[in-house]
């Protein structure tokens, strides 16, 4: 029995005073965490507060070191997640584990196929899956393989493994990170149905206004602790940022600009660009941004923007129209060229794009402008010291060290050194994908302050972000991209969310 | 000068020959590389596999026995290719080579041991018809093809390829289909060794591989990793090596002729022929 | 110095495992491991001629084994350095014999058409794979067998010197490299390649191209994102590391037998990639595991004279070492190549 139950609401997964290791680090620190039948319980806290351990041990991915596993008012242990998933458990990853070669139906049923002797019977799968999914009102067709379907369906996927076992615990990990708000109001219609079935879900979240609206019950974990447990209807956003980092921050806070914008610095007409595969990307793209004005991109992943800001920074070919910088043309100009005119870019994935993680720090400081600061036939190490002390300097980077090789620094502090690296007083035009994704708060405030600080200083800014909310905080002006066109252009105040969902989902454009 | 048609019906009558070793091989990579597994060691282990199959039938006379040592030796070789790839996660192209190299040196120096002559073995009893393995061969690739789209296992074997991680949380047990689909797939390469041996010549000789483990891996690719294309593969790649005898008499120098499998190859893996995409997760390491 | 210690440290766990390893299989054939080890010392220190003919091995396999190193840094896999030499090999054979300059032209101009010549052939298989994604695993190997049958084929038709063998003309003496020892093999070719092994060590650490190089062979979007052209420094690496090899070969005409003919590649193809990976792919490194390997080599000869055991026992030697390299234990994953490009990567 848990303290404080009701008698007789034994239905249920706890987490009893759970302590999670990894050699000195305490990542779960004698958490208590349940969810009844019946009920959604979010879980939210800064990325590194212990979330994802914490579901990874409730999951049987992880052994706790101490602590117990209450389930249904018994203490119980899972050796490994087949043992969760046995016990009544599922869970949908934010990365989801699905084969893209295969079909929808052949990946709902892995493991347990339908058939005999051996073989399988292919129609009884189909089928099966097929009514599974219409019960739930998912459009998905059973034989389709998955690597044609969107996000949105692939979730959907995701989540008919879960219920194909009839799991009266889901667990659900950041599920509308990658969704667009139509598919996440969809998704909510699907988790109040879930809790109406009278399973329990736990939803682990970080957008504050989805677990407001969602949930019954929410529970805030900070450095492995629970700072707050309560209903959701004692809760309201700016207290529950509090207790996940300690202070009040609004992330959300629009500052009074200091600066009026200046000449047209970075001018697009008619940019069109393809994807690697040759399917069009990006469709008569043009924009103009100002000396001193961040453009903030907005859309659902995968309509456009990343192609879009690679196109900017040359990383990708335009099939046609043009790019000017400060009035010169640099459509064939290639990226080296732009970054010695001044342009910079903090690509979306920091440790494949942005870092040599077998290069020390001193020759990632370099990375970019190895061959135009070049001495002679060598590399400048000597100006490469001096830049990463500098980003030393300015953001503090833990275990700092110059012949220490990239890898060995932590995801954040890894981000600090792109960033780093990127927003100098040298960057005239920064081109920036994602720079807060996966970053905590507080460093995600850092950020923010630095870019409104570039900005500042005079240099014009396209930031494509995925979060509406640090688009709307952070930019003067918004486009919204849908299907590789420019739907539409916005300012900030006037961009709520059904203004912002009619024009990610193409349904609206004033462009 | 030959007509036409007496070239082709020459060539198709050398072409079983020619195809089988490549076609045991071909299917021994399509099988591991299904499951994740990337194996160029098949060079050395059907050097491995001749070479075991002619030292069994000198001592035991039994051309059945010969053959299943040249099984069980396939089968060890490629058991050290997935012990390193999978216990010791290391780089599947360098442990492939590493063993390419030592079954290709240890079965010379084998040869020295053992026959006390350098260079090549005795001759010793082997198979009097040979087209018995030709016709296992088909049967095998049949048998492959229905194991691996239509059964459960073989579903599951192509999942480990593809997503490890969902395998894994779906109750498939990864390492051991990756450890048995390696060991089988050895077992197949080092029967096609043995086809050279025991089977074809009734010697083993240093170098009578001759890059076929490779060419097959060629056909792995270019069949795009499935039974009957890399079947098809070492067909088209056999008629090839066959047309080169065949215009031996002729007016052609021999070396350029011998060329052919292998320029075909290139162009073949250039992609002039077609691509296609390996295994989700074909030669990359997990950490489970 | 102490680093250098720590990163030898894998390596030599690894050829000790090897050795311990190869003297089971010699036990098992009813040979005595440590009468083998001593023919071997034997054959490779015991005398002036011993020591001078290892270091001739051990030039051939530095050059080669150089090759590779610069391949695999570059995230390549060049087995073809047996090809590779064969085509160095025959074009400084045939400029030797054709031209008749002063020796301080001339022996630079063999070498740079025997370093041309290994270019090529290199580099054709760094263009398939820089342009159409094709392996460069299997069009080296493939390159190998064409390069070995062409060769054969020219020195028995077309570029036959002799009428009575399958070589090429004997190359001017203006084109000889001079001996560093009377009475031994041992030519100016070894202080040539330990030069250069000095010289690619600079040049991988510090150079420009060296970063970029490395940045491929490391991170290839991060190379990418830093305006590297991906594709035009994996056509220039395998041209640099096939260049080296043929000057293996350079080296082989000029020094030793002064012509081509079909038994020129003594085998070093696969050895030069136990020596990179041995020496971790790192030039200096490179330097003390030719000469290991030169010393087996030449010491094998001995090893089955004296001992009685077959040299083709070296090669299990080799492997094994490959073997123990590739493994978690001694390396970190730091051989491991991205990952094996059997299809094309994203453009």
């Amino acid at each position: 029995m848990i303290a404080g139950e009701p008698p007789g609401a034994v239905f249920g997964l706890a987490a009893r005073g759970i302590t999670k290791r990894f050699g000195d680090l305490v990542a779960v620190d004698r958490v208590d965490f349940d969810v009844r039948a019946g009920e959604v319980h979010a879980l939210i806290g800064e990325n590194g507060a212990g979330k994802s351990t914490l579901m990874s041990v409730l999951y049987g991915l992880l052994q706790p070191d101490g602590g117990a596993i209450v389930l249904h008012g018994r203490e119980t242990r899972f050796a490994s997640c087949a043992d969760a998933m046995r016990a009544g458990i599922g869970m949908v990853f934010q990365h989801f584990l699905l084969i893209d070669r295969f079909t929808v139906a052949e990946n709902v049923l892995l493991g347990r196929e339908p058939g005999r002797a051996g073989f399988i019977d292919t129609a009884a799968a189909r089928s099966e899956v097929a009514s599974l999914a219409q019960k739930y009102q998912f459009a998905l067709d059973s034989s389709a393989r998955v690597e044609s379907l969107s996000v949105g369906a692939r979730q959907q996927v995701e989540l008919l493994k879960v219920l194909e076992r009839d799991a009266r615990i889901v667990i659900l990990d950041e599920p509308t990170a990658a969704l667009s708000p139509a598919e996440a109001n969809a998704l909510f219609v699907v988790v109040r149905r879930l809790r109406d079935e009278g399973r329990a879900v736990i939803l682990i979240a970080h957008k504050l206004k989805e677990v407001l609206a969602l949930a019954d019950r929410v529970t805030v974990l900070r450095h492995g602790k629970v700072t707050g447990s309560l209903p959701i209807a004692d809760a309201n956003a700016n207290t529950l940022a509090a207790m996940m980092v300690g202070r009040a921050i609004d992330l959300n806070a629009r500052e009074p600009r200091r600066t009026t914008p200046g000449d047209v610095a970075l001018s697009v007409r008619g940019l069109c660009a393809a994807r690697d595969d040759g399917a069009p990307a990006v469709r008569d793209a043009a924009i103009d941004v100002r000396a001193g004005e961040i453009i903030g991109v907005a859309g659902v992943e995968g309509n456009g923007q990343l192609e879009f800001a690679e196109a900017l920074y040359g990383l990708r070919s335009v099939s046609a129209g043009s790019i000017s910088l400060d009035g010169a043309d640099i459509t064939s100009r290639s990226a080296a060229e732009r970054r010695a005119a001044g342009m910079r870019y903090v690509p979306a994935d920091r440790q494949r794009e942005g870092l040599v993680l077998d290069f020390d720090t001193v020759e990632n400081a370099l990375l970019g402008d190895q061959r135009r600061t070049r001495v002679g036939a060598a590399v400048n190490l000597r100006l490469g010291r001096e830049r990463a002390d500098a980003i030393d300097a300015r953001y503090a980077l833990a275990g700092y060290d110059p012949v220490r090789p990239a890898r060995a620094y932590s995801g954040g502090t890894q981000q600090k050194l792109i960033i780093g690296r990127e927003m100098t007083d040298e960057a005239h035009a920064l081109i920036c994908v994602a720079p807060t994704r996966g970053i905590d708060i507080g460093a995600a405030a850092t950020i923010h302050r630095q870019l409104r600080g570039v900005r500042d200083r005079g240099a014009c800014v396209v930031l494509v972000s995925y979060d509406l909310d640090e688009i709307r905080a952070l930019s003067d002006r918004i486009i919204v991209f849908s299907e590789g066109r420019i739907s539409g252009v916005v300012m900030p105040e006037l961009a709520d969310d059904i203004t912002m969902g009619n024009l990610m989902s193409g349904a609206a454009s004033n462009g | 000068m030959m007509s036409p048609g007496i070239l082709a019906a020459a060539v198709v009558k050398v072409l079983p020959k020619k195809a089988t070793p490549l076609v045991f091989a071909a299917l021994g990579g399509v099988l591991s590389e299904n499951a994740g597994i990337v194996n160029i060691a098949l060079e050395g282990i059907m050097a491995g596999g001749a070479f075991a199959a002619v030292a069994t039938s000198y001592y035991t006379h039994s051309v059945a026995l010969a053959l299943a040592s040249a099984l069980v030796t396939g089968a060890l070789l490629a058991l050290v290719l997935a012990y390193f790839a999978i216990a010791q996660r290391a780089d599947q192209i360098i442990v492939g080579m590493a063993i390419n190299i030592f079954a290709i040196g240890g079965t010379a120096y084998l040869v020295s041991a053992v026959f006390g002559q350098p260079g090549a073995s005795p001759q010793v009893a082997g198979l009097r018809d040979e087209s018995a393995l030709t016709w296992a061969a088909a049967a095998i690739v049949v048998a492959l093809h229905v194991f691996l789209y239509r059964t459960r296992a073989g579903t599951h074997l192509r999942a480990v390829g593809e997503e490890p991680r969902a395998a894994a949380t779906a109750g498939i047990n990864v390492a051991a289909y990756r450890y048995g689909a390696t060991m089988a797939g050895g077992a197949l390469a080092a029967l096609g060794g043995a086809y050279l041996s025991v089977g074809e010549t009734d010697i083993y000789s240093d170098g009578m591989v001759a890059g076929r483990g490779f060419i097959a891996l060629a056909a792995v690719i270019f069949g795009k990793w499935t039974p009957f294309g890399a079947a098809g593969a070492c067909v088209f790649f056999a008629f090839f090596s066959g047309l080169q005898i065949v215009l031996q008499g002729a007016n052609v120098p021999a070396q350029l002729l011998e060329m052919l499998p292998y320029l075909l190859t290139i162009v073949a893996i250039a992609g002039f022929i077609g691509r296609a995409r390996p295994p989700a997760s074909d030669g990359v390491v997990y950490e489970p | 110095m102490a680093d250098a210690l720590r990163r030898a440290g894998g390596p030599l766990t690894a050829l000790a495992a090897a050795l311990a390893l190869s003297s089971l299989i010699m036990l098992a054939f009813h040979a005595n491991p440590l009468q083998a080890l001593a023919a071997l010392f034997q054959g490779a220190f015991g005398s002036e001629q011993g020591v001078a003919e290892t270091l001739v091995q051990t030039t051939a396999l530095l050059f080669a084994g150089l090759g590779v190193a610069i391949a695999f840094r570059a995230g390549l896999l060049n087995i073809g350095a047996e090809g590779q030499l064969a085509a160095g090999g025959l074009c400084t054979a045939v400029a030797g014999a054709s031209l008749h300059l002063n020796a301080l032209f001339e022996v630079p101009l063999c070498l740079i058409a025997g370093a041309a010549g290994g270019a090529i052939w290199g580099g054709i298989a760094g263009f398939l794979r820089a342009r159409f994604g094709a392996s460069e695993v299997i069009t080296t190997i493939m390159l190998n067998y064409v390069a070995f049958l062409g060769s054969s084929y020219l020195v028995s038709g077309p570029l036959r010197g002799d009428a009575n063998a399958p070589e090429t003309a004997p190359i001017s003496a203006s084109a000889v490299l001079p001996p560093l020892l009377a009475d031994t093999r041992l030519t100016a070719a070894l202080p040539v390649a330990l030069a250069l092994a000095c010289a690619l060590a600079w040049w991988l650490r510090r150079s420009v191209a060296g970063y970029e190089l490395r940045a491929v062979g490391s991170a290839e979007r991060a190379a990418r994102y830093a305006g590297v052209d991906a594709g035009r420094v994996i056509v220039q690496a395998m041209a640099l590391s096939g260049a080296l090899a043929g000057l293996a070969g350079a080296t082989e005409v000029l020094g030793l037998l002064h012509r081509f003919n079909a038994g020129l590649s003594p085998g070093y193809g696969f050895t030069s990639i136990a020596v990179a990976l041995l020496g971790g792919s790192d030039p200096i490194g490179v330097i003390f595991s030719a000469f290991f390997f030169g010393a087996l080599q030449n010491g094998a000869l001995a090893m089955q004279a004296l001992a009685g055991v077959p040299k083709d026992l070296v090669s299990v030697v080799e492997g094994l070492v490959i073997l123990f390299m590739a493994a978690r234990w001694f390396s970190k994953g730091r051989t491991c190549l991205r990952r094996p490009a059997v299809a094309a990567d994203a453009p």
